[in-house]
């Protein structure tokens, strides 16, 4: 099979590209720089098309071999460069941490530098593979991956365009620096696709390490003490798993490949088997930031809002989701293991949406929210069975989305207002709807059915239902999940009173206090660039699309990619024309559809019945809105982060509902005893759903009935 | 999968019609039963009824444009949950609607910055956290005990109280929460007596709180057909069971005082959640069972 030209497109072109803007000359002058990365963009997007047209793998279960001639691992010099290039990355990760001059990132370094140079070893002191097989492999699951790289990243890839220089410019930073950036996100998606490609182990393995250098280094592209701060925590979790995944292949042997563990080991030592899956466990749930390896996704936030959106949607956090279900079969086989990744899946899907409940920066919630759901794809790929995976890739992929959405609206909200406070963004939606409205659009996909989200978490939960534990901590996180968006929602919603203090925060364009004003900050009535809301308009109507399309991606991308990782014989798919069918019920994407456009309808006919101006909120002539700042702001104007408003749990003296609450009503109580009570319980059914489902040996896939 | 036939779909139809009169009747029974446990006379029993209408012809004074609109989605996608379940499809489609519909409602309490608004949307978060995972769990474990998760086939499979008896104890805090009755009246209360714990409808007033009311009966719709669908082959249990659990609920209301929101979460979690685990173990040894025998 040909199709080289489309590789090198894809994954070449990028970092190609991002060479040139490296140049003084280019990179510091803005419009061949952005001439340069929207043709790097549609590179991968042509890429992408010539690849599908040589492989056609939509809606089919197929698997093209692609070589990559000359430069295949196969090849012998070719191979050898190959096998050496991790050994490569690890040393520039080595003088990177030396850099840093933190001891235990040098010792990870050089853990990391050991394990890769002994992989390396193993690999050069091997006979080559006999020729012919091509190192990377395009099936519909690597189609759909590569399709969520290509497309949402060039998405942001446009959008970051025209963000880096104002972003730079708050932060005192020299705007010259902005091709430097651009440069770093091309790499990062043209390191995804090779990963996502790859079936040789040392491919997969270059495509991973990229990801994580790229990370790094545009999480600590600012320079300042929090960049360096988390781009060293990036550094920490990338190597331990890189040191994971090279550990692996050491112990896969010399030519491995993915397919090959899927078969019998591939040539591995049976003992060794659920070791290098083991491994391969631990480096993705690193990579995917699952509970409780979150701290490097959360600390990275202070990035640049098209660096987190690509983080979160788009690239790297999706590779760890990624491996897990290419590997899937083989892990469902190795009795521990299967029930573990979905016990760790569901873990971090309920305790990252509650932790998320208690966060006031959007960006740590939409981040929280992120864990979430890569722990609900997590779980789905420990299920195993074809309906599982089939959803988990579908979450995956209307995730992707909704995400890319909700940090670029964020990243835009930030850019006019100089603030991503939940607080001091309290009825946006009503001051500045342009701005919110995409934000309040991707918490809705996220959140309601029939939207894709929603119908993969439906699949999910029928299709794990006989694993207790797994059922009451997806009904947790569910809850908890919902309520997030909810809350967040309902805080941009909120109708303030006319002058109050955060009126000026939620207007387009305006700073909102003085001690939040930069250098460099946008003045009043600055007009944000046109690509960006267009990028932004892009995303929205892909997002609103999942109103409709799960079942038409179920049919042409999940169900033939699940087919292909586990064979046609684990039970049936999800599509079954416009509405998605398990063995056991249906979710009738159509008819909810049409009752969310009813309610919709229903919503738009009684606003326009109210006519008017609407009263001055019930106050019970208390006067509180009358002070300089609401309820939600402490004396002097500031922000009460916490304890302000809305539903937190972490709050004390002002958060709803505690047990003298705002207005100094106290409430009747059933106490602190009943409370702490409670808790020992919830603690001893928790433990007690976990022992039932291990002693039951419940935990497997399959559906009830 | 849902019938199509049009004698099916017109029952459906008039039955979603209809549910609200039931419950509205219902709550006035409840509201008869309470007085006599306080040895009142109570209100009559159409009561409930005459409120809705009254409120429904009253002329609307000035409110918030969302907040109509989300209250009129709310009682659009309540209705909704409730008629996928007469219809017979997935129950658990049905629960995420209902989701929706509450998401609906809170989002139209916090439109309006009262505090009182405010403080009763995010008290509404707190009983949606503590309630939906038990919906959840309840729909599971009817799934399991049935093979299926599609209403119709769960209503076939019924009676399930005998095989999977704790789950009585979910259902009684769900339709405690729905009716917002004590100890998880914390949000809004069914008592109109002061001013803080009406909460979430402070601003809502004339047709638009009557259609926030109707959207709550739904709601309180379908947790009953939840209860109903225990035992739906034999419709004289399912009525005793209704009045077994409104009887508890009603106690409940009488001795508890109002929970804080741990509390009420705590609570919910452990006696609701407790049972409906209970529940699923029973129903997954059952079925396992069945399968080797």
């Amino acid at each position: 099979m040909g199709g080289l030209g489309a590789i090198l497109l894809l994954v070449a072109a990028p970092p190609a590209v991002a060479a040139l803007m490296r140049l003084p000359s280019i990179g510091s002058r803005r419009l061949p720089r952005d001439l340069l990365a929207c043709a790097a963009v549609a590179s991968t997007v042509i890429g992408l098309a010539a690849l599908l047209g040589g492989c056609p793998v939509l809606g089919r279960a197929e698997r093209f071999e692609v070589s990559l001639g000359p430069l295949d691992p196969a090849a012998a010099p070719a191979g050898a460069a190959w096998s050496l290039a991790p050994a490569a990355i690890a040393l520039v990760f080595l003088a990177i941490a030396l850099r840093t001059r933190t001891l235990a990132l040098v010792g990870l370094a050089g853990a990391h530098l050991f394990v890769e140079v002994g992989a390396a070893s193993a690999q050069l002191a091997a006979a080559p593979e006999a020729a012919g097989r091509g190192g990377l492999v395009v099936d519909p699951l690597a189609a759909t991956l590569l399709g969520v790289s290509v497309l949402v990243g060039g998405v942001i890839i446009v959008y970051a365009l025209a963000y880096p220089p104002v972003h730079l410019a708050q932060r005192g930073i020299d705007p010259a620096r902005a091709g430097s950036s651009v440069a770093w996100l091309l790499v990062f998606v043209a390191a995804m696709n090779l990963l996502v490609l790859a079936d040789d182990l040392r491919l997969l393995i270059v495509g991973w390490e990229l990801t994580t250098l790229c990370s790094v280094m545009l999480i600590a592209f600012d320079g300042d003490a929090a960049a360096l701060g988390a781009g060293r925590r990036a550094l920490a979790y990338g190597l331990a798993g890189g040191v994971a995944l090279g550990a692996a292949e050491w112990l896969a042997g010399p030519n491995a490949r993915l397919s090959g563990l899927l078969v019998d080991g591939g040539g591995t030592a049976p003992v060794a088997v659920p070791l290098v899956l083991g491994g391969a466990i631990l480096a993705a749930a690193m990579k995917s930031a699952l509970v409780p390896f979150q701290g490097w996704l959360l600390g990275a936030m202070v990035a640049a809002a098209p660096v987190s959106a690509l983080l979160h949607a788009s690239a790297m956090v999706n590779a760890g989701s990624y491996l897990l279900m290419r590997l899937s079969p083989a892990i469902a086989d190795q009795e521990p293991l299967g029930p573990l990744v979905v016990l760790l899946g569901a873990v971090s899907f309920a305790a990252a949406a509650l932790a998320a409940l208690r966060q006031h920066d959007l960006k740590r919630i939409l981040a929280l929210s992120t864990v979430s759901t890569l722990g609900l794809t997590t779980a789905a790929a420990g299920i195993g069975s074809s309906a599982a995976l089939s959803a988990g890739l579908l979450l995956l992929v209307f995730h992707a989305v909704a995400k890319a959405l909700a940090f670029l609206s964020v990243g835009t909200l930030e850019q006019a207002t100089g603030t991503r406070e939940l607080e001091d963004l309290a009825g946006a939606l009503r001051t500045a709807p342009l701005l919110a409205a995409p934000l309040a659009i991707a918490a809705a996909t996220l959140a309601l059915p029939p939207f894709g989200l929603t119908v993969a978490k439906w699949a999910i939960i029928e299709a794990g239902a006989r694993n207790v534990a797994f059922v009451v901590l997806l009904a947790l996180g569910g809850a908890a999940y919902l309520a997030l968006w909810t809350g967040v929602v309902g805080r941009l919603l909120v109708r303030r009173r006319s002058g109050s203090v955060a009126r000026g925060a939620a207007e387009p364009g305006v700073v909102a206090s003085a001690d939040e004003a930069s250098p460099g900050a946008p003045t009043p009535g600055r007009r944000l660039p046109r690509r960006q809301l267009a990028a932004v308009a892009v995303l929205a109507v892909a997002s609103l699309g999942g109103l409709v399309l799960a079942a038409p991606l179920a049919a042409w991308l999940t169900d033939p990619a699940a087919r292909t990782v586990v064979g046609s014989g684990a039970g049936p798919g999800l599509a079954a024309g416009w509405s998605v069918a398990l063995g056991t019920g249906g979710f009738e994407v159509p008819l909810v559809a049409g009752l969310l456009l009813a309610a919709s309808v229903a919503a738009v006919l009684a606003a326009a019945r109210v006519r008017g101006e609407a009263p001055a909120a019930y106050l019970s002539g208390a006067g509180i809105a009358a002070r300089p700042g609401t309820l939600h702001r402490a004396p002097g104007g500031r922000t009460a982060l916490a304890r302000s408003g809305g539903f937190y749990w972490g709050g004390g003296t002002l958060a709803w509902g505690s047990d003298s609450d705002a207005a100094g009503v106290p409430n009747g109580s059933v106490g602190r005893p009943a409370a702490l009570v409670g808790w020992v319980l919830v603690a001893s059914l928790v433990t007690a759903a976990v022992l039932a489902a291990v002693l039951l040996g419940t935990a497997g896939p399959g559906a009830p009935g | 999968m849902i019938p199509l036939d049009p004698l099916a779909a017109l029952v459906v139809a008039g039955g979603t019609l209809l549910a609200p009169v039931a419950v509205g009747l219902l709550i006035g029974v409840d509201r008869k039963a309470n007085a006599a446990v306080q040895l009142r006379v109570g209100p009559p029993v159409l009561q409930p009824l005459y409120d809705v209408t009254k409120l429904l012809a009253k002329a609307s004074a000035g409110s918030d444009r969302v907040a109509a609109g989300l209250l009129a989605a709310h009682l659009v996608l309540a209705a909704g949950s409730f008629a996928l379940i007469l219809a017979g499809g997935d129950l658990l489609v049905a629960v995420l609607v209902l989701g929706a519909a509450n998401l609906s409602f809170i989002l139209a309490a916090s439109a309006v910055e009262s505090p009182f608004a405010q403080l009763g949307a995010g008290r509404e978060l707190v009983v949606l956290v503590a309630t939906e995972p038990l919906l959840i769990l309840v729909v599971v474990a009817y799934a399991l005990a049935a093979g299926s998760f599609s209403s119709a086939a769960i209503a076939a499979g019924s009676p399930y109280m005998v095989a999977v008896p704790t789950l009585a104890l979910p259902l009684a805090v769900l339709l405690s929460a729905t009716l917002r009755k004590s100890p998880f009246d914390l949000a809004s209360s069914h008592h109109g007596h002061q001013e803080l714990v009406k909460g979430s409808t402070t601003e809502m007033a004339g047709g638009w709180l009557a259609i926030a009311e109707l959207g709550h009966w739904y709601e309180a719709a379908v947790i009953l057909a939840l209860i109903v669908l225990a035992a739906a082959r034999l419709p004289v249990v399912a009525a005793a069971l209704v009045a077994a659990l409104y009887a508890i609920v009603i106690v409940a209301d009488n001795t508890l005082p109002r929970a804080t929101w741990r509390a009420a979460l705590a609570i919910a979690w452990a006696v609701g959640g407790g049972g409906a685990a209970i529940a699923l173990v029973t129903a997954v040894l059952a079925s396992t069972k069945g399968a080797m025998g």
